[in-house]
């Protein structure tokens, strides 16, 4: 950038007597003159639509109306928006995100604490926001929507998981509302209540595929999923009406003939006489 | 509803009972419970008597 500077004091010409050489303006006077002026009137900007090369140096500047930045600048200090008449600057491309490396502020959804720390965000409404949180504790989710795949240990509190898909779980039996203590807590695996006279149904089931009438009092259960092994645990109950009132025989199971992982066969009978009987009412219960 | 009745090693049939809450269809439930090399035939339950009373004389014909 240039500014123009005078060669020729034209003032001093005035001054000097007539005859002197140097009181003449000479043509290539005035075209140096000319020639400054050209140059540095070259190298200045236009008021309107200036372009800018170099570093610019910009005053305090206040910009009225909208203003749009094009191309890419750099900003070697942080901006400060202090005048915002809106709560928080509007990115009109989604795609661009707000990347921050430092500190979240109120108006980015943080609380001003540094970004690789401790953080909660607030806001409401449909917005995303991606962080990868690593070696932190205490993070609070959502009450509503989805949550993405969680790894390493997590602690809920007060949530209602719904139809969830739990692997190997370790659960405190203690957390079982109608258990006290802390002895372990085994589920039931497979069982079934079912008629074994007249047209023998089964009544409710769980894990029990079928059972198989094979004569007088001789029936077996069939596991939908067997059992990892034979070292079951059966319980059997067993009725000849639903209230016992009926005292006609001392319904008992006589014998049990095969136990396997897949299914276990029994034999019912009066325990009066040991002559094998249906039983009208038959409770099997397997634990392992 | 359906039973599926086989021929049991006693000389006797076996029928089988399907569980209302199994999830198996007639054919599948054949294919697990009925013992393997067993035949077998699938039957309505009307088809079962209900009089027990001579239960271990019932006889399978194919």
């Amino acid at each position: 950038m240039t500014n123009y500077t005078k060669s020729t004091n034209f003032a001093t010409k005035d001054a000097l007597a007539s005859g002197n050489a140097l009181k003449i303006v000479k043509g290539t006077e005035i075209d140096t003159e000319f020639n400054n002026i050209a140059t540095a009137v070259a190298t200045k900007a236009d008021l309107a639509s200036p372009t800018f090369t170099g570093t610019v140096t910009i005053p305090t500047l206040a910009v009225t109306g909208t203003s749009t930045l094009t191309g890419v600048a750099t900003l070697t200090s942080q901006p400060i928006l202090s005048s915002l008449t809106a709560s928080k600057p509007v990115f009109t491309d989604a795609s661009k995100g707000l990347v921050s490396t430092g500190t979240l502020g109120a108006d980015q959804g943080g609380t001003g604490v540094a970004n690789n720390a401790a953080m909660t965000v607030t806001g409401s409404g449909n917005f995303a926001f991606t962080r990868t949180l690593t070696g932190v504790t205490n993070v609070t989710l959502p009450t509503t929507g989805t949550l993405s795949t969680l790894a390493g240990s997590e602690t809920f509190t007060n949530k209602t998981l719904t139809s969830p898909t739990i692997t190997t779980p370790n659960i405190d039996s203690a957390q079982f509302e109608t258990v006290s203590g802390t002895a372990p807590l085994y589920a039931c695996r497979a069982w079934v209540n079912f008629n074994g006279q007249g047209t023998v149904a089964i009544r409710a089931s769980g894990n029990v595929s079928s059972i198989t009438d094979n004569g007088t009092g001789d029936y077996t259960v069939n596991f939908t999923t067997a059992m990892t092994d034979a070292n079951y645990s059966l319980g059997l109950s067993y009725a000849s009406s639903p209230t016992g009132a009926s005292k006609d025989v001392f319904a008992t199971v006589r014998s049990v003939l095969t136990m396997i992982a897949g299914s276990v066969r029994f034999i019912c009978g009066d325990f009066s006489n040991a002559a094998v009987l249906d039983i009208a009412y038959i409770g099997v219960n397997v634990f392992r | 509803m359906k039973r599926i009745i086989y021929p049991n090693d006693d000389g006797g049939v076996s029928i089988i009972v399907p569980a209302p809450e199994c999830g198996l269809t007639i054919e599948e439930l054949a294919a697990k419970d009925v013992p393997d090399g067993k035949p077998f035939k699938i039957v309505d339950t009307a088809d079962v008597p209900t009089d027990r009373t001579f239960r271990n004389a019932w006889e399978y014909s194919a």
